[in-house]
């Protein structure tokens, strides 16, 4: 009898086996690659040029260095980037974006016109951002420190946000959020942040934006509010990324992007906000 | 002149002086009462009937003397001299052979297994022969063993659903005893929803599909419950390695009404207080399911029956997260002979899948998400036995159905304060269909069947319908702009059509004939699947505005001759034209969305395929060896550039052999061995960096690789226990062996770059280059079960 509960212990243990393939796929010759962010707050604005590779080419990326870059706005603005190196094109003066106006990007490369634009959304500063001891035994949260954030979304249009948290000037989370169902959820708009424990204890869920942080720890948090083609592009490209050979994988797709002519990348205008905090 | 003038004569003589009567009844099981469906009745100069699916026959001749005689494979012929001077019911009880090795063996002879008896592009399968044949963790699975057949593709591993000629997974319609099955996997496929001690009879139209049949675009899975024995109180049953099973039956009146419950429930989750873990000792997974049946003669003419199923899943880690599903259907028909000629059944019937996902995260964080398809209809079916030549089956259906495809809700007031709640558009509609077929015997050698269906489908208001689609550009409607109101019960978008079905059969010589099909199908209803497997979140909707009902034309010949070495062999070949075939847009989003008709795309498909069947039923050594050659292609607007592409589920080559060995009157060993062509897939074509990773860069070629082909081997042993006399318990002890020479078939084939995580997994690797990886889901796996039966 015992005998017969392993036998059936170990036809129960079916668990996925994954290895590393040696396989031959088709491939296609180098595609433009866009990546850049323009954003509200005064910088550089920088466009990376890169091409595309076979799939198991494990060379280092191919940047492009002759290729004429130009942004226009609808608040006049039009520059044109210029080449530094490793395939970034950067403009001569710091610049920023106006809220509600259009920027256009246009790469000529090689006698092909490649274009994109976007529009820079309203979104407002973080109100607070605070760093909190849990103790152990909540049902919720595990024992630790945790940092939570507060804001306020743009109730005249559904938002879309990119948040990024930086623990020592290391990109710790990326997290996309939006106000579908009423509220962005890691704003924390409802709740008073500098009283975790209270609203815990009043059967509330903040939404904490990092976990397991120490004392002396510096975290930073970058709001990005972002388009909604942009956000649905992170959304897909991460379901891409995250394949794990279930049967949860989305079918294989290129997130739809906003560069034309068949061009890869994503060119953004972002309104971007940001906070910084040293753990007590 | 005088010629016609005989001519006439007789004509009038031999249809009004000659006098006809009819002989009609039941044939049933004489061991437990179960009706025998398909059995025949020969009469001595020629002719007979056949029972149908009730068990009922009726045979017109002119008057005279007739010997009849009673046929079923595997049982004792009972012969009856008849004295036919009125119009006679006659019930007939067959023994089985008292030679054969146990009750559910079925050992047929060659003159009964005749070539025209079998019906082109239609499959058949007993029970006790599905029983044998080895199935993973052993658990005998009817949906599993059918795909062995030719025509029927499994859709993969660990996936209960299959693919008919060319046809997706939701153009199958699953009956069980006239009742739709929405859903039938359980644990997301792994196994099927059913119960094989409750099925007493499988029958798959893969093509040739008759008028009375209609809904779906591609096949026909008809499954019957047993009715239960009438005779005496018995029980089966058995302990497996995933489940557990208990089937008792018994005669509610004796030899007038009987009785079946079955049930069966997986206990893995049995084993999950002994895990390490506490997050897996308070997690639930488990299946159970319930087959009921009861049947009552009411009289000579009428009889009751009443069945349903109700099967459930629970997936629950923790109490944080919870999933469950499951379908349950009721029937309740009233079988009637009206005259001697003349059979109907009139059923009334119940149909529902759900699920619901329950989520805790704390107390003002509590909500669910539920959605479902529900159904009621009726439906009548007719059968007038005009003559021995002759047959007219005439019918309809009407069904109401219910969508609701995603309810979003708080749980608590706490939650409400906080979640609002989303109730995506419930929806309503009338679906019906009216039918009329006629078999005609022409000759010994033509046989003739020919019907028409109309079937029409409306929705239903009392909702309002949004246009999320522009009808003329395609394109997806962001903003929702544009909406119709109907009044509750008011119908809109009523879709129509007309279905032609027919097939023909001519016998070359006494074992060879051929056989020729056309049908053509409409289908109002479809799932969303963006996925391999066919998940219970996968919902159902209708067709409307923007989704037009989707269509099929096939044709079909086949080649079926039978050796006298008791070989029977079948070839077919079939070509299907379809129209409006749904398929999504590239990164769709199919899951609670109030638009999904903006994800839709469609366009037409086509497939065709040859089949080849080689089968031995009888004495020690059998099986079967069936291959196919198919092609499923698909061309839609706004995928792959608009060329044609390969179907998500084209398998080019299927190869399925299965043999059993009977060793004595106790040890039975059967050994299969599968094969088919690797499933499509969408590569890379190149990658590029970008936000810091390397990123694939797809093929706009739909399907533009194979992964590799998928083979497998299985054995499985028999051991039954020693048969005494008068010693009504039996039992055997199943061994079996899934995959034995542990082939690593893909079960996914997928690139991404390698990160740190891998290292633990890879320690060869190199972060940040990129790979391709297969994942395996079954290696071998022993699995062992015991059976009884008293």
């Amino acid at each position: 009898m015992k005998n017969l509960i392993y036998l059936i212990l170990f036809s129960l243990v079916f668990a996925a086996c994954e290895k590393i393939v040696d396989v031959e796929i088709p491939s296609e010759s180098p595609r433009l690659v866009v990546e850049g962010q323009i954003t509200n707050l005064k910088e550089l604005w920088k466009v990376r040029l890169t091409l595309s590779q076979p799939y198991f080419d494990q060379e280092e990326v191919d940047a492009i260095a002759d290729a004429i870059v130009t942004i226009k706005g609808t608040d006049g603005t039009d520059v044109l980037l210029s080449y530094t190196d490793t395939g970034m094109f950067v403009s001569n003066d710091s610049l920023q974006c106006i809220v509600g106006e259009e920027y256009s990007l246009s790469i000529i490369y090689k006698g092909d016109t490649y274009t994109s634009k976007e529009k820079l959304q309203n979104a407002f500063a973080i109100d607070t951002l605070a760093a909190f001891y849990l103790p152990p035994n909540d049902r919720s949260f595990p024992e630790g420190t945790y940092i939570f954030l507060q804001g306020q979304s743009d109730q005249a249009n559904q938002s879309f946000y990119l948040f990024k948290t930086y623990r020592n000037d290391t990109l710790k989370s990326e997290d996309l959020d939006d106000d579908e169902f009423g509220s962005v959820s890691l704003l924390n708009s409802a709740f008073d942040v500098n009283d975790i424990l209270g609203e815990i204890a009043k059967g509330s869920l903040p939404r904490p934006i990092l976990f397991d942080v120490d004392t002396d720890d510096t975290i930073r948090v970058e709001q990005f509010a972002i388009t909604q083609q942009y956000y649905q592009f992170l959304i897909d490209l991460g379901a891409q990324q995250g394949r794990s050979g279930t049967p949860f994988d989305p079918p294989p797709a290129n997130p739809n992007n906003n560069i034309s002519n068949g061009g890869l990348g994503y060119f953004s205008v972002a309104h971007k906000e940001e906070m910084e905090l040293v753990v007590e | 002149m005088r010629n016609l003038f005989q001519l006439i004569l007789l004509l009038v003589s031999s249809s009004v002086i000659a006098q006809s009567f009819t002989i009609s009844g039941r044939i049933k099981d004489a061991a437990n009462g179960e009706t025998l469906l398909g059995a025949t009745v020969l009469v001595t100069d020629g002719g007979g009937g056949v029972t149908n699916e009730y068990g009922f026959y009726s045979v017109t001749l002119p008057r005279g003397t007739y010997q009849v005689t009673y046929k079923y494979l595997g049982y004792t012929d009972e012969v009856k001299t008849i004295v036919l001077d009125d119009n006679k019911t006659i019930n007939i009880e067959l023994g089985t052979t008292a030679n054969v090795i146990g009750t559910a063996v079925i050992s047929a002879k060659a003159l009964e297994k005749k070539v025209e008896n079998k019906k082109i592009s239609v499959v058949k399968m007993e029970t006790a022969k599905i029983k044998e044949i080895p199935v993973i963790f052993g658990e005998v699975d009817i949906l599993k063993t059918i795909t062995l057949l030719p025509g029927i593709q499994s859709a993969g591993e660990g996936n209960s659903g299959f693919n008919v000629r060319g046809g997706s997974q939701d153009q199958n319609l699953i009956l069980l005893d006239e009742a739709t099955v929405y859903n039938a996997s359980h644990l997301l496929g792994f196994f099927s929803v059913f119960n094989g001690d409750a099925v007493k009879d499988l029958e798959v139209y893969k093509g040739g599909i008759p008028a009375k049949y209609g809904g779906r675009l591609s096949s026909i899975v008809d499954i019957k419950m047993r009715d239960g024995n009438s005779k005496r109180f018995a029980a089966i049953g058995g302990i497996g390695t995933i489940s557990s099973r208990l089937t008792l039956e018994g005669p509610i009146v004796k030899d007038k009404s009987s009785f079946m419950v079955a049930g069966r429930r997986s206990y893995a989750d049995v084993f999950l207080p002994f895990a390490p873990d506490e997050t897996i000792q308070n997690s639930k997974l488990y299946f159970y399911d319930l087959n009921l049946k009861a049947n009552y003669d009411l009289s000579e003419k009428d009889r009751l029956y009443v069945s349903g199923y109700f099967g459930r899943d629970v997936l629950g880690l923790s109490e944080l997260f919870g999933i469950n599903w499951g379908n349950a259907t009721a029937t309740l028909r009233w079988n009637h002979i009206v005259n001697e000629k003349m059979f109907v059944n009139t059923s009334l019937v119940y149909s529902d899948f759900n699920y619901g996902v329950d989520i805790n995260f704390a107390e003002n964080a509590s909500f669910g998400l539920d959605q479902a398809i529900n159904d009621i209809y009726i439906k009548s079916d007719w059968t007038n036995f005009i003559s021995q030549k002759s047959k007219l089956n005439f019918g309809g259906q009407v069904i109401y159905h219910r969508f609701n495809p995603g309810l979003f809700a708080p749980n608590n007031e706490e939650s409400a304060a906080i979640f609002q709640e989303v109730q995506i558009e419930k929806r309503k509609a009338i679906e019906t269909g009216w039918y009329v077929g006629h078999e005609f015997k022409h000759s010994n050698r033509l046989n003739m069947y020919y019907g028409l269906r109309v079937s029409s489908f409306s929705n239903m208001g009392g909702t309002e319908y949004n246009y999320t689609k522009n009808p003329e550009t395609n394109e997806p409607i962001a903003e929702l702009t544009t909406s119709d109101s109907f009044a509750s019960g008011e119908l809109y978008n009523t879709y129509a059509g007309l279905e032609p079905r027919a097939s023909i059969s001519y016998n070359l010589t006494t074992t060879m004939a051929l056989k020729g099909s056309y049908n053509r199908t409409f289908q109002y209803i479809q799932q969303a699947t963006n996925t391999a497997s066919a998940f219970p979140t996968d919902q159902w909707f209708s067709v409307n505005k923007n989704i037009k009902p989707q269509k099929a034309d096939q044709v079909a010949v086949g080649l079926f001759k039978n050796f006298d070495i008791g070989l029977e062999t079948s070839a077919e070949v079939y070509y299907k034209w379809m129209d409006n075939q749904i398929d999504y847009r590239n990164n769709a989003n199919l899951a609670f969305n109030d638009r999904l008709d903006g994800e839709l795309l469609s366009g037409k498909g086509w497939a065709y395929g040859a089949e080849f069947y080689v089968a031995k039923t009888e004495g020690m050594s059998s099986g079967f060896v069936s291959y196919t050659w198919a092609k499923t292609m698909r061309e839609i607007e706004g995928i792959s550039g608009g060329n044609p592409y390969v179907a998500n589920f084209d398998r080019r080559h299927n190869l399925s052999v299965v043999f059993t060995q009977k060793f004595s009157k106790r040890l039975l060993a059967t050994a299969s061995f599968v094969f088919s062509s690797g499933a499509p897939l969408t590569t890379p074509v190149s990658k590029y960096y970008f936000n810091d990773q390397w990123n694939s860069n797809y093929d706009e070629v739909r399907n533009n690789y194979r992964i590799p082909a998928y083979h497998r081997a299985d054995i499985g042993v028999t051991l039954k226990s020693k048969e005494k006399p008068n010693k009504k318990f039996k039992s055997n002890w199943n061994f079996s062996v899934y995959n034995v020479y542990n082939r690593e078939n893909p079960y996914a084939l997928y690139f991404r770059d390698i990160r740190d995580t891998d290292l633990e997994k890879f320690p060869t690797a190199t972060i940040g280059n990129t790979a391709g990886f297969q994942t395996t889901l079954f290696k071998i796996i022993p699995a062992i079960t015991w059976n009884f039966e008293f």
